[in-house]
């Protein structure tokens, strides 16, 4: 396992598999993709997490982290 | 002349009209249909978006928010009582609101509801304080089963989603007006044109929900204005008491004193 490796976790981000830092919290993951500022809500395993929790939950190897987004619908 | 102003889960309304936000040539069109429509309510979703695409989620959000309308969220694509609750609960926490147009499916080909499932996603999301709208078939004893639990609307389908063709059976339409006379009552999808929607306001039904029939016209913003006109005038012929249908003929003429006497075999 090489250095950078080490320090990285798999998850399942929006159905897809990502790595991603070890000990990324929300917040940084959001920042990452430059979403910080929409209208979205995230969901880890099923779970929503409230936007005060952001900074202080830490995904951990096997999360499935979801954004979901408003779209149209009828 | 505007027909009586409603109440939708203690929320006053002026139109009976609720428009879906999908399906448009454009998000201007969209805009432009819904002024159009003088809609209060209107439907929207939800979906996992890819970060580099949220944008487009974000631009949307923008569009929905300008038009200041109440919003329906919506559990489209869920196929089992589970997947409605959860969906549920996100909409709520994403559009900060507690009425969710609950759709749980059950057959792919016609889209049509589940009833079993339809049903116990709405027991569960009644108790967690939904204010549920459930789309549902025209069967009256489901549509009593959701009543008891506690749904103050229902929103029975006219036609399969999408398919334009009106009401397909409005004797049972009719038949849930007569028998839920106290309840709220809009008819979801299948509709297909103006006079449809005509048809099932003068049953009594208090709303319609559509999107295709507006988004798929040549001109939506036309055909929304035409709907918002149909919808009005549906209410207010059932306000105002349609007449009674006769198997003879009556003159409206009066006869009595009539000039010139002509005798009929």
């Amino acid at each position: 396992m090489s250095e950078i490796t080490k320090h990285l976790i798999d998850i399942v981000f929006n159905g897809q598999a990502l790595s991603v830092e070890k000990d990324i919290n929300i917040m940084d993951l959001l920042q990452l993709f430059e979403m910080t500022t929409r209208r979205f809500v995230v969901v880890i395993n099923d779970q929503i997490v409230p936007k005060s929790l952001y900074m202080t939950t830490h995904l951990v190897p096997g999360d499935h982290c979801d954004i979901i987004s408003p779209i149209s619908g009828g | 002349m505007h027909a009586s102003p409603w109440k939708v889960y203690g929320t006053e309304l002026n139109s009976r009209l609720f428009i879906g936000t999908a399906l448009y040539p454009s998000p201007q069109v969209m805009l432009e249909a819904i002024q159009a429509s003088q809609s209060q309510v209107i439907t929207v979703s939800l979906r996992r978006q890819t970060p580099f695409k949220s944008a487009s989620g974000d631009r949307f959000w923008q569009l929905i928010e300008s038009v200041g309308c109440h919003l329906l969220p919506n559990t489209a694509g869920c196929y089992s009582a589970q997947e409605a609750i959860k969906t549920a609960v996100i909409a709520r926490e994403l559009f900060e609101t507690d009425w969710i147009k609950l759709e749980v499916l059950g057959d792919s080909y016609n889209l049509q509801p589940d009833p079993f499932a339809l049903v116990d996603a709405t027991k569960v999301l009644i108790k967690e304080g939904f204010k549920v709208f459930p789309y549902c078939t025209d069967d009256l004893v489901l549509c009593q089963k959701l009543a008891d639990l506690g749904c103050e609307v229902l929103m029975p389908w006219g036609a399969p989603i999408g398919t334009g063709q009106g009401l397909i059976n409005p004797y049972a339409l009719e038949t849930l007006r007569k028998r839920l006379p106290n309840l709220t009552l809009l008819v979801d999808a299948g509709i297909g044109k103006p006079s449809d929607a005509v048809q099932a306001m003068e049953l009594g039904f208090d709303g319609i929900l559509l999107n295709t029939a507006v988004a798929e016209a040549l001109d939506p913003a036309k055909m929304a204005d035409a709907f918002a006109q149909a919808i009005n005038a549906g209410r207010l012929a059932y306000e105002a008491g349609v007449m009674p249908k006769r198997d003879n003929a009556k003159p409206s003429t009066p006869t009595l004193d009539q000039p010139i006497w002509q005798q009929y075999d």
